[in-house]
């Protein structure tokens, strides 16, 4: 980060290539398409360039990326509402019958409509918890809470989950 | 421990991310209250369905590079990376005492010669008036000459004739 701050552009790649899973996963199961979650990580990195002489080591990187892809993905869904997800190719992999792909897609979009419903910092907090697997005082830091307030959050968007879900959790 | 706190804390408990102390209140709690158990159940069903989604796709092929030439792009536009912000520096202590002193001097030098050109501007403003002339002429002096039209017995001829008349100060 150091040597990204001087305009070191190499350094600048390898930050890229190390992070930018991260960055794309959260912004496309947020976003729900490939082309906005695309602009979004780029813009992401781009900003993180630009202000790499403000950035002090305070809190992990990822988490500073995690912040940035939050906000911006918030500004996406704020300007307009969120498309609904294309369909993931690869849920089926493991070859269950035709009968059983089916159920799995129908159950798989059933999640991710009871998902897209939820107010975005509900989501995001679900994605960074379920998915990306951060702990509580990483995810209040991306979505500028506390540590109580990050653990009410989720609180809120699992019992959210859980009533549009009911069906599948029984 | 109430209910609603310790279903806040329960996925923390599965993931062992709480404190000791904290977990044996959670699981002592659990142990006497069925329906927090019944939640804990529904909780973990919850996490499962959430995490049986498949991933989303990799990133795009050449996504880096096109970043890295994005990046060579805007920054080739803006010139060099600006370093520390000069400001900070300024703003920092100086390195030695005798840098600092020269600081001091240049200020109040400059201080000096604002104050003195501000001084200079104001008199070319606001001249003094002569004060023979503001007893010879009020009306001049005071620019009342488009008054003086106003009819006979008026408010503003009185007033005329009060300023125009002569002072009883003893002068």
């Amino acid at each position: 980060m150091l040597a990204t701050a001087r305009g070191d552009l190499s350094a600048f790649g390898q930050l890229v290539s190390r992070h930018q899973t991260s960055a794309w996963n959260a912004a496309y199961r947020f976003l729900g398409n490939a082309a906005d979650a695309e602009d979004v990580a780029q813009e992401a990195f781009l900003r993180i360039l630009d202000s790499a002489h403000r950035y002090r080591p305070t809190a992990g990187f990822r988490t500073y990326l995690y912040r940035i892809v939050s906000r911006l993905c918030f500004d996406v869904a704020r300007r307009r509402r969120v498309r609904q997800h294309q369909p993931l190719p690869d849920l089926a992999a493991n070859g269950p019958s035709p009968e059983g792909v089916a159920l799995l897609d129908e159950r798989a979009a059933i999640v991710r409509e009871a998902l897209d419903g939820l107010p975005p910092a509900q989501k995001m907090a679900v994605i960074l918890r379920y998915y990306e697997d951060l702990g509580y005082r990483e995810m209040a830091a991306v979505l500028n809470a506390t540590e109580k307030g990050a653990e009410r959050l989720l609180a809120r968007a699992r019992a959210n989950l859980e009533d549009r879900l009911g069906g599948l959790l029984e | 421990m109430r209910c609603r706190a310790v279903r806040d804390k329960l996925d923390r408990l599965v993931r062992q991310e709480l404190a000791p102390r904290v977990r044996e209140r959670v699981e002592a709690h659990l142990k006497d209250c069925a329906a927090c158990r019944r939640h804990l159940a529904y909780q973990q069903r919850l996490a499962n369905l959430l995490t049986s989604l498949s991933h989303p796709p990799s990133v795009p092929e050449g996504f880096g590079d096109r970043l890295v030439a994005a990046a060579r792009q805007r920054q080739a536009a803006r010139g060099p990376v600006p370093r520390w912000p000069r400001h900070r520096r300024w703003l920092s202590p100086p390195a030695s005492s005798a840098r600092g002193a020269a600081q001091a001097a240049a200020l109040a030098a400059g201080l000096l010669i604002g104050l003195l050109m501000g001084q200079q501007t104001w008199r070319s403003a606001h001249p003094a008036l002569p004060q023979q002339a503001l007893q010879a002429d009020a009306v001049a002096v005071y620019q009342l000459d488009y008054l003086t039209d106003a009819p006979g017995g008026s408010l503003v001829q009185s007033f005329l004739s009060l300023t125009s008349a002569p002072s009883h100060h003893g002068t």
